[in-house]
């Protein structure tokens, strides 16, 4: 599918009114959202989620921004795309961290990883 | 060709050092032993082909002009004398007139009024200084080497360099063949030691150092490695360090060689801020008038102070005292002190600063010094009963014979005279180790009838001792007849003191070696613990601890039955009897004084001509008999431990003439009376600092340790408090510098 027909409808979405401004507001919504959860959650699998909300907010600036620019070298959208990629290893990596740490400790939360209580 | 390797004469010993120390478990003691005397055989090898270098590049004096040099300058003089004679009115009016004149004005004045015949006959002297140089040098030689050391933005602070001339390359030549013999000698001699390798990593280092020193360039370096010289004088000789006596023996050296170091920094520092160099060919280049402008008022003190480095060195009087008692150390580090190291350095730098001492008037200082000292430590000798002691006072006393023939501008015989020493000093103390090794014990009159048990050390020990006493035709006889040459010529007083130097060693090397060799085991008059050490009250030790002790040096019971020493022992002995003997000859009429042409650098070299030695060899030749008679006949048929001297005397002999009582009671006992204070600022000032750096890092530490909790979230919440602060410093950044 061709990069172009993917920016062309957001552009048009944009011509409607809504500015840069509502994507980037948008995103750091959905930033803090994620890190609320990276700071609260003691389960590490949900950790990771959280990881993965904060990721998508970067997306979305980068492909907002780059659709905005009238970006002609599409870097926006290929960062984007390598997040994607970045996220995926992250998450299968991740995951199987977290068995054998399930293996060895009985359990997934922060409170399991905790080995140098003062 | 051989100056390229030149670095590896002091750099392989030190390798060897570094190995040993790191890797003397994998090593092993023979390993280690054998890894170090191959470290400086090499050197000795790379030595001996730089000597080969110089001895074919460097300028030689050619000898039979130069006896027409010497008819021609008697003849300048008695011209010279008859013309000043003749016109005295004529000097008296020439300072008034001159007055605003500066010196060196002056003395060119003064030339000029010389008469014509005086002015040819100096030219054709001139012509024949010209010619009688053999060779020119050539081939670059005195071989320089540079390198770069602590420069800063590319201006050179303290070049590195190599600088070998005549001396340099004879002083090397001596000192890693000598090591080397020692080293070979350790390996058997030390066999039975504990901390065999440790030792052999010292003797490393400390041969390095010498020859590191010997080849330096710069007087800056020269201090460097001599004060490693001096630590490892200190660790050597303190290597019984469980015993009281070498570690008093230890202190006693160093500090006392501390005195002469800190007077060669001063002099080193004020030679340095009026010549603005420390550069010795620089030196040595520039000539005396200009050295005279130069340094002006400044050569005596500088001289003076390098004088008393070398005084502390060298063990001349008043800092002789630490060198008898470095004898605690064990025989072969003597040897290397005596021989090869740490007392020669003090004559190779009075030698390589020769000009200073010269333009600055030190040299009958010199010259008076080292008589005394030649006498007062030859008057010691025969009072004691411990071998390694006697060999001690006579160094002492054959230093002091160097010193006086350099204070009496015997630059060539001094260095003679160091060269021959060193080989059969060397000789002696192996070969007193040897007997040492093989009777148990130090005391010679204990030592039984050894002459019967051991013959090859009875050889060497008795080429060793004529060469000592100055016996015709042995090396220390060409060198010492040439220093008292030289006396006889430029100040009779001092050939008395020679003289009489002369007969006191042969008397008290007889006496050594007939008791030694000749005479039955008897119980020793004296002891080695009696009166010795009457001044140190820590010193003081009951008979069990000495035997204790001495079963301890030894390896074995005193009760042992003597024996002969092993191949390892007496390859090194025999050949350095063969070279001691050797040696001797290169300075001898038979080689028309090649040595002393050859070390000669300056002017024309003073060597007299063959028909006037004759006299001076015949008196020498006497005052041996003399010495040596006498002493026949005193000990050779009669009990040797009957009282032949008033018990005052003895008594006064045995205790130095009660200096080192004096060196206790005065400065050692100020710097006891005193020590508190010291001792209450370490505590109260360097401690607490010390204290309080440490606390400070305790503290901070314990707090920052909080932090680390384990606790992921607590991370995580840091990390974002972290990038808020990071955005947070970006936004005032750009807010307070962005347009």
């Amino acid at each position: 599918m061709n990069l172009e027909s993917i920016l062309a409808p957001i552009r048009s979405f944009a011509n409607s009114g809504i500015s840069v401004n509502h994507f980037i507001a948008l995103a750091m919504l959905l930033f803090l959202v994620g890190l609320y959860g990276v700071l609260t959650r003691r389960n590490i699998v949900a950790i990771l989620m959280s990881v993965e909300i904060m990721l998508n907010a970067a997306m979305l600036v980068f492909v907002a921004a780059a659709a905005y620019s009238g970006d002609a070298t599409k870097t926006g959208p290929l960062f984007a795309l390598f997040i994607v990629a970045i996220a995926a290893a992250e998450v299968a990596v991740g995951l199987a961290i977290f068995i054998n740490v399930f293996r060895s400790k009985g359990g997934v939360t922060t409170e399991d990883l905790m080995e140098m209580k003062n | 060709m051989f100056i390229d390797y030149a670095l590896l004469i002091p750099l392989l010993p030190a390798f060897g050092w570094l190995l040993i120390s790191l890797f003397s478990k994998s090593l092993g003691g023979k390993g280690s032993a054998w890894l170090a005397t191959t470290m400086i055989g090499l050197s000795a090898v790379i030595a001996i082909g730089l000597f080969a270098d110089s001895f074919s590049s460097a300028p030689v004096w050619k000898a039979d002009t130069l006896g027409k040099i010497y008819k021609l300058e008697k003849e300048i003089h008695k011209l010279e004398e008859k013309e000043k004679a003749a016109k005295p009115e004529t000097a008296t009016i020439e300072p008034g007139s001159e007055l605003p004149k500066t010196e060196g004005e002056h003395g060119a004045e003064g030339e000029h009024t010389a008469s014509p015949e005086l002015l040819a006959l100096e030219e054709k002297l001139e012509e024949y200084k010209t010619e009688a140089l053999e060779s020119r040098a050539v081939g670059g030689f005195p071989f320089t080497r540079d390198w770069t050391w602590l420069a800063i933005k590319g201006k050179a602070g303290l070049p590195f360099g190599l600088y070998v001339d005549q001396l340099a390359a004879i002083m090397l030549l001596m000192v890693t063949i000598v090591c080397f013999l020692i080293h070979l000698f350790s390996i058997g001699y030390m066999a039975h030691e504990e901390r065999y390798p440790t030792f052999f990593s010292y003797i490393n280092l400390f041969a390095a150092a010498m020859l590191a020193m010997v080849l330096a360039k710069n007087l800056f370096h020269v201090l460097l490695f001599w004060e490693i010289m001096g630590l490892m004088s200190y660790l050597l000789i303190g290597f019984f360090y469980k015993k009281k006596s070498a570690q008093q023996a230890q202190k006693k050296a160093f500090l006392t060689v501390r005195i002469g170091d800190l007077a060669f920094m001063a002099g080193l520092f004020w030679l340095y801020s009026v010549f603005g160099t420390l550069d010795i060919p620089t030196l040595l280049a520039t000539s005396h008038s200009d050295l005279e402008t130069k340094l002006g008022g400044a050569a005596f003190g500088i001289g003076l102070l390098l004088f008393i480095a070398a005084v502390g060195k060298s063990a001349q009087f008043p800092l002789h005292v630490w060198l008898p008692d470095a004898m605690e150390g064990p025989t072969p580090v003597s040897a290397m002190i005596h021989a090869a190291t740490m007392v020669a350095a003090g004559v190779y730098l009075v030698a390589r600063v020769y000009p200073i001492m010269d333009v600055g008037g030190v040299l009958p200082i010199i010259a008076w010094l080292g008589g005394f000292t030649a006498l007062f430590a030859a008057s010691l000798a025969p009072a004691q009963a411990d071998a390694k002691k006697i060999m001690a006072f006579s160094t002492l006393s054959q230093l002091g014979l160097m010193f006086m023939g350099l204070g009496l501008f015997g630059y060539a015989a001094a260095l003679f005279h160091l060269l021959t020493h060193a080989f059969f000093k060397a000789l002696l103390f192996l070969g007193s180790g040897s007997m040492i090794h093989g009777a148990g014990t130090q005391d010679i009159f204990e030592m039984d009838n050894l002459s019967k048990y051991q013959k090859y050390t009875w050889a060497t020990v008795l080429i060793g001792s004529l060469s000592l006493m100055g016996f015709p035709l042995t090396a220390g006889f060409w060198s010492k007849d040439e220093i008292l040459h030289v006396a006889q010529g430029e100040n009779p007083a001092l050939y008395i003191v020679g003289c009489a130097v002369a007969i006191l060693t042969a008397f008290y090397t007889t006496r050594m070696f007939i008791i030694a060799f000749h005479k039955p085991k008897q119980v020793s008059p004296w002891g080695l613990a009696a009166w010795n050490n009457e001044g140190e009250p820590s010193l003081n030790m009951t008979q069990a601890e000495v035997e204790e002790q001495k079963k301890h040096e030894h390896g074995h019971d005193i009760g042992d039955h003597p024996h002969e020493s092993g191949s390892e022992m007496l390859i090194p002995l025999v050949s350095l009897a063969t070279l001691a003997t050797v040696m001797g000859f290169v300075g001898s009429p038979f080689a028309n004084f090649w040595l002393q042409r050859f070390v000669y650098h300056g002017d024309v070299p003073h060597i007299a001509p063959l028909e006037s030695l004759w006299a001076g060899f015949a008196i020498s030749a006497i005052l041996v008999v003399i010495g040596a008679g006498a002493s026949y006949a005193l000990y050779w048929n009669s009990d040797v431990t009957k009282a032949r001297a008033p018990e005052w005397l003895t008594r006064v002999l045995q205790r130095r003439y009660y200096i080192d009582d004096h060196f206790y009671a005065g400065p050692a006992k100020i710097s006891n009376d005193i020590q508190w204070l010291f001792a209450w600022f370490d505590k109260n000032v360097v401690d607490k600092i010390v204290d309080f750096v440490g606390g400070l890092v305790v503290v901070l530490g314990d707090a920052s340790r909080r932090i680390q909790t384990g606790a992921l979230g607590w991370y995580a919440g840091l990390t974002v408090i972290g990038g808020l602060a990071l955005i947070l410093a970006f936004a005032v950044a750009f807010a307070g510098g962005g347009k």
